[in-house]
């Protein structure tokens, strides 16, 4: 801690290396930034190891692509040669799009039908009939056929639907958006053909995530820098001073978007609100920063000492609180989900060296243009109307701590208890679509496609009979017909397609067309001479070359993986009760479903992070102030808005989605903070004070202004992520929002009143100890005593700090407590009513006094008055040692006994002066 | 699949690669042919009344993985220029027996039955669309036609070295008319015949967008009987599905006696086709 007050020290020293140097850095990283890329990639929601995907893979290349994009074309006079004319050019122009595998349609696709004794084989519109009736006849035909209906063709004939099917060029990273761009183009002649035609599916999907990241960027960046200057401007009243954390959030942002490039993280939905939260975050902290320079202005100092002033006060806590929030951003790190991982990489390191930044930069700069006179000496009107509110809020806290203890407490637990309800009902999601607004372009073109046919959604349900011909033979064959009748029954999902109900269809038509006759045949060999209507490419999606495996090719509007999961449980019961005789097993694949894997990681993740921050913290603060107790206390008032964020989250039916997974870690980590600056205020003010409770409330007054303008500084910067156009971020902007004021509320009320109610001891109080060692070893109070036994006693107390003239003992007051000088010394001395002093003497390093009163409950017989600057001591007080006498009473009798002992040799040492003096 | 198609396609046999065996027959004197003669001369030399051919065809799909079948074809000339024929599975076997009977007509479009034996009764099939596959080959029915030569116009190129072994025409055909262009999924054709004895060896196929889209090779070319050539080997390559047909001839005899009770309902519903 000392460090980073020397290399605050040297860059005020030495700003102009510290400019070059961080321009050299800088340089380095801008270097980068053309190279950034925007990606939408649905693996981003994926589990990389995700075994799963290996099988995912293995799939797609025995069954095709599932990257579909739907053409929905509507028109009340669909079926009219001339529309047809015009939609059949798309239809062959669709297949010239590069990248295209196949384009599916009633242009293509085989008709089977069976009229008048003839089985007819031909696409239904392949040649387009010329005559009306005829056009009738082949609509109704379409309707009539369950491979055509709802994929193809709306019930009422006036949607048609053109399946293309994409290979995506996995060199390509901008494939998809490249490829909807193409089919846009292809299909705009239509546009003044028919009444509605639009393309949806994965491409148009991620091109239009991609379109919004950067129009996230346009809007996001600007609004973060613009609350952020406002911000800075009405918080430190200058526009110099304001201008510098736009400086070290700017170089930081260009550092960490160079390091994300360099490593190949792209801007994706999440890493987007990176920069303007690392613009926000910083300024947060600059703020503390820059403020304890202008109080050193305040208090007369020129500028180079007033830099000094700030390294002095703020280096440890700047440290503490820089930790606790890179902490907190890196344990995002630890979800498997990529898009979270990068996340927590790039934000993390942005953070990181932000820290680094700040420390050089910040003084680099107030040397070159920090203002030397404060601010906050100019009365504004408004500073006044602030004043009164910080005022305001701390009385009203002091009043709370002090009175409503047990209202409190209650409200507390109350909250708590409707908060773990909430819990129990909170859901995980992970849901592409879902990342759009039910506003958006995208969302209501699938819920339109979805009203007139199957939704774009798909997966394949793969079914492995691991024997050759298996999916050739009628057993095998009825149970996938079964199966395929529950999901198309079952409403959760639109259609399926597999080789069953082709084969059934063929059957039906084969005899006479007749619904019931919709079935499989029971003969083997005639579903193989059936297969001969068949080319490979008309079956390879839904059954493997060797007829070991068969594939059910569904088609669902279920974007949300939690409303997925539910219908595939469903799903499962019937595939076990329908295969549970057979060798067949049974997997679900698709890019859906792997995205629906991982939002089980999600919970996991959460679950890790959380964890994570909860120990580091909790070891944090046990560091700090030497006591389990004292982590406890820190994570009291942290996870308390925490647990109520899942509460809220839970009631209000907000999913843990990676947008809202990322607030808990995040905001405890930052909430921390601001427990951190108090307890650590609280511990200054008790050495002043002596006093618990006057210390809480002079802490309160001091701690609301920072606390308060930092926590609203901070909701209003994640609350800026609303103007987001994605849903999980808009969900982490508002909700973080939420978190950092109930954050506030609980460090102005919570930590008080837990601060009140127990003792602390810090690590600053440690220290002092340790450099006195040889002082408390030889102390005659600690005579024959082990080195842990000296160590509970130490810690019971409280180490204070006296200047020269200090009175530190009133002679005359009823106190139980006495002192070990550890540094410095103090004057015995009474003062007579007539005013005359007298002087008894001198103690010095390692010498006890008061220790009268933890025999007796006495009046103090002298003053004690403190003889040098700085001076230091322990602080024992009567409550402590009975605490001690209960739990370690062996200890306790030793310093009785050494109390005793120096009592004993005062008493002698008096009566040889009294017989000295007679 | 088209079951009419598969007539079409051991018609279209005969007609490209049946040959006058004699090369002095494919050199001319006067001047150089054009494509629609070259055209015409293939077909005259091919005539045969009767045909019968034991085949094995193997599909290969994008992913190497294969399909045997084996076939037996028979064709017979019912009058001038009008064919009757029948294709018979016989591996593996649980499609053995399955037959499909075509009856050619002069103006009307082709009779057609299918026999599918686990189902035990013909089923007639409608007229077929040009451009679909046949019984999962790479082969369309229009592939497989016997074309009217007035349907299209045939061109030729160029005369170029084939195989460095061969000279071959290299002639273009492309619709004549608006209603062959409708019905046609090729914008063009592109075949090569050797110049000895004009025999195709070579189709590249366009589709609509003029785009490559099959190639047929024709190989192992021997002399069957008089002016009659004939390959042993087809392989039609499909670019676009990356699917493969290659069809080998085991066994064939041409104008041998063929009794016309192979081309009846009788003869496959009593199970003599499989004999």
């Amino acid at each position: 801690m000392k460090k980073i007050e020397l290399i605050i020290e040297w860059s005020r020293q030495h700003p102009v290396v510290v400019v070059i140097i961080a321009g050299i850095i800088t340089a380095f990283f801008a270097l980068q930034l053309p190279k950034v890329r925007v990606d939408a990639s649905a693996s981003r929601m994926m589990v990389k190891e995700d075994p799963n995907r290996v099988f995912y893979e293995k799939t797609i290349e025995t069954f095709g692509s599932d990257n579909t994009t739907v053409i929905y074309i509507k028109d009340e006079k669909l079926f009219t040669y001339e529309k047809l004319e015009a939609i059949e050019d798309i239809f062959y122009n669709l297949q010239d799009v590069p990248g295209v595998s196949r384009v599916n349609g009633l242009f293509n696709v085989k008709n089977f039908k069976g009229m008048d004794g003839f089985l007819d084989t031909n696409p239904l519109l392949d040649p387009i009939p010329e005559e009306q009736e005829e056009l009738n006849r082949a609509n109704k035909d379409a309707i009539n056929s369950p491979l055509m209906l709802g994929s193809m063709i709306s019930k009422d004939g006036k949607v048609m639907a053109i399946s293309v099917i994409a290979e995506p060029d996995l060199e390509d990273e901008d494939f998809d958006k490249k490829f909807s761009i193409e089919i846009d183009k292809v299909i705009a002649p239509l546009k003044s053909k028919v009444d509605e035609v639009f393309q949806i599916g994965t491409p148009l999907t991620r091109r239009s995530i991609i379109d919004h990241i950067l129009e996230d960027q346009r809007t996001l960046i600007p609004a973060g820098v613009g609350i952020l200057l406002v911000l800075l401007v009405i918080g430190l009243k200058t526009f110099n001073g304001a201008i510098i954390p736009v400086i070290t959030g700017g170089v930081s942002v260009i550092w960490a978007v160079g390091f994300m490039t360099m490593l190949g993280i792209p801007i994706q939905v999440l890493t987007v609100i990176m920069p303007c939260l690392i613009l926000v975050l910083g300024a947060t902290e600059d703020m503390h920063i820059i403020s304890e320079y202008f109080k050193g202005i305040e208090e007369g100092k020129n500028k180079l000492q007033a830099i000094d002033y700030m390294a002095h006060k703020v280096s440890t806590a700047i440290l503490l609180t820089a930790l606790t929030t890179f902490i907190g951003f890196a344990s995002i790190i630890l979800n498997d989900m990529t898009l979270l991982k990068e996340f927590g990489i790039a934000s993390a390191f942005g953070l990181f060296v932000n820290f680094w930044i700040t420390i050089t930069m910040v003084p680099a700069c107030l040397r070159f243009f920090g203002e030397s006179k404060s601010p906050f000496k100019k009365k504004h009107p408004e500073d006044k109307e602030s004043g009164k509110l910080f005022n305001w809020a701390a009385e009203n806290s002091i009043r709370i701590v002090n009175t409503k203890k047990k209202l409190a407490v209650i409200l507390y637990c109350v909250l708590t208890l409707i908060s773990i309800y909430g819990v129990t009902k909170i859901k995980v999601d992970n849901d592409l679509l879902g990342y759009f607004k039910a506003s958006s372009d995208i969302r209501v073109k699938a819920d339109r496609l979805h009203e007139d046919l199957a939704g774009a959604q798909t997966f394949y349900v793969v079914l492995n009979a691991h024997e050759k011909g298996a999916f050739k033979r009628t057993e095998a064959l009825k149970k996938v017909f079964t199966i395929q009748d529950y999901i198309d029954g079952s409403g959760d999902f639109d259609n399926s397609v597999s080789l069953a109900n082709n084969v059934a269809l063929v059957n039906r038509e084969m005899n006479g067309g007749t619904q019931d006759k919709y079935s499989i045949p029971d003969k083997d060999e005639l579903i193989s001479q059936y297969l001969l209507f068949f080319t490979r490419e008309d079956i390879d999606r839904y059954v493997s070359p060797d007829y070991s495996e068969a594939n059910i090719v569904v088609r669902h509007n279920l974007s949300s993986s939690y409303d997925l999961k539910a219908a595939l449980n469903k799903l499962t019961e019937i595939l076990q009760g329908q295969l549970s005789e057979t060798e067949i097993d049974y997997r679900y694949t698709s890019e859906s479903i792997l995205i629906n894997n991982a939002a089980e990681s999600i919970a996991v993740g959460q679950i890790q992070s959380l964890g994570l921050m909860g120990l580091i913290i909790f070891v944090i603060m046990c560091f700090l102030f030497v006591n389990i107790k004292a982590g406890f206390l820190s994570l009291i008032p942290n996870i308390f808005p925490i647990m109520l964020l899942y509460g809220v989250m839970g009631i209000f039916d907000i999913p843990l989605n990676p947008g809202t997974a990322m607030i808990a870690a995040i905001a405890i980590g930052i909430a921390v903070d601001d427990t951190i600056h108090f307890m650590v205020r609280y511990n200054e003010e008790m050495r002043i004070h002596n006093n618990q409770v006057l210390a809480m409330e002079s802490s309160i007054r001091e701690e609301t202004r920072p606390v308060v303008t930092t926590s609203i500084a901070l909701a209003l910067g994640f609350a800026s992520l609303g103007f987001s156009h994605f849903v999980p971020l808009i969900y982490f902007g508002l909700l973080s929002a939420l978190v950092m004021v109930l954050a506030l509320i609980s460090d102005l009320l919570i930590t008080p009143m837990l601060l009140v109610s127990t003792k602390l001891i810090t690590i600053w109080d440690m220290m002092a100890l340790k450099l006195r060692e040889n002082v408390i070893k030889e102390s005659p109070l600690f005579q024959n005593m082990s080195k842990w036994q000296i160590k509970k006693i130490v810690l019971m107390a409280h180490t204070k700090i006296f200047n020269k003239g200090d009175l530190i003992i009133k002679q005359g007051t009823k106190e139980r407590t006495m002192y070990l000088i550890l540094d410095g010394s103090v004057q015995v001395e009474s003062t007579r009513a007539d005013g005359q002093k007298t002087v008894f003497g001198e103690l010095h390093d390692g010498e006890i006094f008061g220790e009268i009163a933890l025999v007796d409950e006495v009046e103090r017989t002298a003053d004690i008055v403190a003889l040098e600057d700085d001076t230091q001591m322990i602080e024992i007080d009567w409550k402590s040692l009975e605490r001690i006498r209960k739990i370690l009473p062996h200890v306790a009798s030793k310093l009785f006994l050494n109390i005793s002992r120096i009592l004993g040799k005062r008493l002698a040492a008096m009566n040889a002066a009294k017989v000295d003096h007679h | 699949m088209d079951f009419r198609n598969i007539v079409g396609f051991f018609l279209m046999v005969g007609f490209y690669f049946a040959i006058n065996a004699s090369p002095s027959f494919a050199a001319p004197t006067e001047g150089k042919l054009t494509g629609r003669q070259i055209m015409e001369k293939q077909k005259e030399l091919h005539n045969v009344s009767s045909e019968f051919e034991s085949q094995k065809m193997v599909l290969v799909d994008k992913t190497g993985s294969k399909e045997t079948r084996d076939v037996r074809r028979y064709i017979k000339e019912h009058e001038t220029d009008v064919f009757r024929s029948l294709i018979v599975f016989l591996q593996p076997s649980d499609i053995e027996g399955t037959a499909l009977l075509n009856w050619q007509h002069k103006d009307q479009a082709d009779d057609q039955w299918l026999y599918l034996p686990a189902q035990g009764k013909m089923q007639r099939i409608a007229k077929g669309g040009k451009k679909n596959y046949f019984m999962g080959t790479d082969f369309t029915y229009e592939d497989m036609q016997s074309e009217e030569f007035d349907d299209y116009k045939y061109t030729l190129l160029k005369e170029e070295p084939y195989a460095n072994e061969y000279t071959c025409y290299v002639v273009e055909a492309i619709p004549a008319n608006k209603e062959k262009e409708r019905e046609s999924a090729y914008s063009k054709r592109v075949m090569w015949l050797r110049k000895d004895i004009f025999l195709t060896v070579k189709i590249d196929f366009y589709d609509r967008r003029e785009k490559l889209i099959k190639t047929q090779t024709n190989s192992a070319i021997e002399n069957v009987k008089g002016t009659i050539w004939r390959a042993k080997q087809t392989i039609m390559d499909n670019h676009k599905s990356k699917h493969k047909t290659a069809i080998m001839v085991v066994k064939r005899e041409v104008n041998e006696e063929m009794p016309d009770k192979t081309f009846t309902e009788r003869f496959i519903l009593k199970g003599e086709h499989t004999q």
